[in-house]
């Protein structure tokens, strides 16, 4: 390896970590792509690259190399840091609401291995997401309140206290459908959907493979892990 | 895999797959079937058939929810076939057709059907359209209907008409897919392989009964078919190539590629055969409208056989490149987790959580959803912005707050004992001249000075160590400097190893007057 193949294989990754940066773009970031999938040596240098900024090859296709963030690197994407200022129940109903986009786009496992890349809109993940949280409000029993402390709610109870839109004269700030439609207009500058034309004039957002290798290769993973580990200290603690 | 077993590539018609999709079916579908059996009842194919053309009637007929009066002169079938038509003519292997080429097709066509409506509205039915072939993007539609051998069963088939893929610029591209090629053909459940050499006897047979005109038909559909047969063998491919771990791919996979790869050399063969033929009777006719047709013929021919060409090559790489495949995944290291129901296995069980709890898990979810982020400059504006906004009153903390008491105890014993205190000054007070630190630190040993002493008597050289400045703290220095003014500390090289303290010793002297 020498020093112009690691020259390189920075110049490819500063590629990737432009999200919506495509290869038929430019024609420096097609070679270099070309290069990697090609050639065992250079892909060999630009991981070794990537591991040290723990940075996580996703996917390469021939359009684009499609790299993650592990939670510990610098890159990486932080809900605290996120809208800053945010109270904890702002925090927790944006969080929730991408994972709710990704859930909706990709509710079961085929759905992460097939290809197609859903059109949808902000209502229709509202709809989704409020549709599981009423049911938990039913097994839950109708009668249980929204605590006046939300530290001791529940996450469901944390999202049915938002309304959906505000029929008032402003928009409300708050109103899950806002926030669904804020968080997908960031979801653009990421690369992860796209925005198609409106419908009877309602935006209209089609999701992107990006967001599919995020949510299959990483989002649901953490996920997963995350709630393995809960559970382990919930079973230590009651033991 | 119904398809591979069977020892023939099929159309995807069965098992609801689009190729090699092994994965377990969602647990909301659990209690419909995938139809299994079936393949050689003719019954159940018919009615499969059929079902596959709803999701197009299916537009048309709840086109009246979407404003009966307004789409009342737009034909969507028509619309859809014509989408479809479009998508296949201009697609090719690498390529499928922008998104928006199609919808501005399909305006065009929609403002020929109402030519007095607002261009904004034409649009709209395209986009309609659109997403009605492509199911919102999803591109399969799932269908439930009861088994014919069995009316109490449940079954369910699925369709796709087009799929949307990410074109090489990163912009959205469909792609028409073999069921939705074989509307046009007016067929369903057509085994392609066999279609191709039915179709090619048929077009031989009308060819040398001298009928151009069902010929040209005939040539027309075997055009159709040579691109449904690619894509099929495309998706194939693809599916191989994803999936190759969780397949016996040097059995099943390399037999059907084999397979296909026998069924085009003998399609190369024949087609050669038949252009020569096509050749011969344009170069002999003087008839000018036969000799029009014949080109037309000829035109048609030569595309299907540079289509099944350019296939044969591909499946001649193709064992090369998913061997390579397998090598790929099997390097690359095993997640060990398999993949995740999103919906079951993380949205659920964090909705359930306490909110704090359920925080942690939308951090971890959210870090992995999200690119990476550029740490980018502080943008000057936003930093403004942020130091200049109005206050705000704050929440209310979520957690009372306890008082803690920040009066001072004073009941709680002096760190330094007062006599040790007292020791240390009057020790340092005493030097004349110049001492060592090690020397006084040895006396306080010597002298058994009370507990402490020796702490405080390094404290005091080090004290004196410092510059007049620092050193000199006014009035208030006076309540706990330990060495008397006018004494100094400097560095002598050598080493402090008295008791507990160890470093550079220091010699203290008196300052000159």
């Amino acid at each position: 390896m020498t020093e112009e193949d690691l020259r390189e294989a920075a110049r490819l990754l500063a590629y990737t970590l432009q999200p919506r940066a495509y290869a038929a773009q430019h024609r420096p970031y097609a070679d270099l792509l070309g290069r990697y999938r090609t050639d065992a040596a250079f892909r060999a240098t630009f991981q070794a690259l990537a591991e040290g900024l723990q940075l996580v090859v996703l996917e390469d296709t021939p359009r684009a190399l499609l790299v993650g963030a592990r939670p510990e690197s610098a890159f990486a994407f932080r809900l605290s840091e996120y809208r800053k200022g945010a109270s904890l129940e702002q925090r927790v109903l944006r969080g929730l609401i991408l994972l709710g986009i990704a859930a909706y786009c990709y509710p079961t496992r085929r759905h992460l291995e097939e290809t197609g890349m859903p059109v949808f809109q902000a209502k229709d993940v509202d709809d989704f997401l409020r549709g599981a949280c009423e049911q938990l409000r039913k097994d839950a029993g109708d009668a249980i309140a929204m605590p006046e402390d939300p530290d001791l709610a529940m996450a469901w109870q944390i999202y049915l206290s938002q309304p959906a839109v505000k029929t008032g004269e402003r928009r409300s700030r708050s109103a899950t459908v806002h926030i669904i439609e804020q968080t997908l207009d960031d979801m653009v500058v990421w690369g992860l959907v796209r925005e198609e034309p409106a419908m009877a004039k309602v935006r209209q957002f089609r999701a992107l493979p990006r967001f599919r290798a995020q949510v299959r290769e990483m989002g649901a993973q953490h996920g997963l892990v995350e709630l393995a580990r809960i559970r382990a200290q919930q079973a230590g603690a009651s033991a | 895999m119904d398809k591979l077993r069977n020892g023939q590539l099929h159309l995807p018609e069965a098992g609801g797959d689009d190729g090699l999709d092994l994965l377990a079916e969602p647990a909301e579908e659990a209690n419909e079937v995938d139809e299994a059996g079936g393949e050689g009842d003719p019954r159940a194919r018919r009615l499969r058939a059929l079902l596959h053309t709803q999701p197009v009637h299916a537009l048309e007929l709840n086109k009246g929810s979407r404003g009966k009066e307004k789409y009342e002169p737009y034909d969507l079938i028509v619309l859809q076939l014509e989408a479809i038509d479009y998508i296949t003519d201009n697609m090719d292997p690498a390529r499928g057709v922008p998104d928006e080429a199609v919808r501005l097709h399909l305006a065009r066509v929609a403002a020929a059907m109402a030519p007095g409506r607002p261009r904004a509205e034409h649009r709209e039915v395209a986009s309609v359209v659109l997403g009605g072939i492509e199911n919102e993007g999803q591109g399969r539609f799932l269908i439930g209907y009861s088994d014919p051998a069995n009316p109490g069963a449940r079954l369910r088939t699925d369709v796709e008409l087009v799929r949307a893929v990410q074109g090489e610029d990163g912009g959205v591209e469909l792609r028409a897919s073999p069921q939705a090629i074989n509307l046009l053909l007016d067929a369903l459940d057509h085994d392609i392989e066999s279609a191709e050499d039915a179709m090619a006897v048929m077009f031989k047979i009308q060819f040398e009964r001298g009928r151009l005109s069902k010929a040209t038909a005939h040539a027309q559909n075997m055009r159709r078919l040579s691109i449904s047969y690619r894509e099929q063998i495309q998706d194939f491919l693809a599916a191989a190539a994803r999936d190759i771990t969780r397949v016996d791919w040097s059995g099943e996979v390399m037999a059907a590629i084999d397979r296909a790869y026998g069924h085009l050399q003998t399609r190369l063969r024949e087609d050669d055969a038949t252009l020569a033929r096509v050749a011969d009777q344009y170069d002999a006719t003087g008839d000018h409208q036969r000799r029009d047709r014949l080109a037309d013929i000829l035109s048609l021919l030569q595309d299907c056989n540079q289509r099944h060409r350019e296939l044969h090559a591909q499946l001649m790489t193709a064992r090369h490149r998913l061997r390579e495949h397998h090598a790929q995944q099997r390097l690359a290291s095993p997640s060990g987790l398999g993949r995740v129901d999103v919906q079951a296995q993380v949205l659920q069980p964090t909705l359930e959580l306490p909110v704090r709890v359920a925080l942690a898990v939308v951090e971890r979810v959210a870090s992995g959803l999200v690119p990476p982020q550029p740490p980018g400059p502080i943008d000057l504006f936003s930093l403004c912005a942020h130091l200049w906004r109005p206050q705000v009153d704050r929440e209310p903390a979520l957690a009372a707050v306890e008082d803690i008491d920040l009066e001072e105890d004073r009941d709680a014993p002096p760190r330094f004992p007062p006599d040790a205190v007292a020791a240390a000054r009057a020790l340092l007070a005493g030097v004349q001249g110049e001492r060592q630190l090690s020397e006084l630190l040895a006396e306080v040993v010597a002298l058994d000075l009370p507990r402490g002493t020796d702490e405080l008597v390094a404290l005091g050289a080090l004290e004196a160590f410092m510059a007049h400045g620092e050193a000199d703290q006014g009035e208030d220095g006076l309540t706990w400097r330990l060495v008397p003014a006018g004494l100094r500390a400097i560095q002598t090289g050598d080493r402090l190893a008295v008791g507990r303290f160890f470093g550079d010793d220091l010699l203290l002297r008196e300052d000159e007057p």
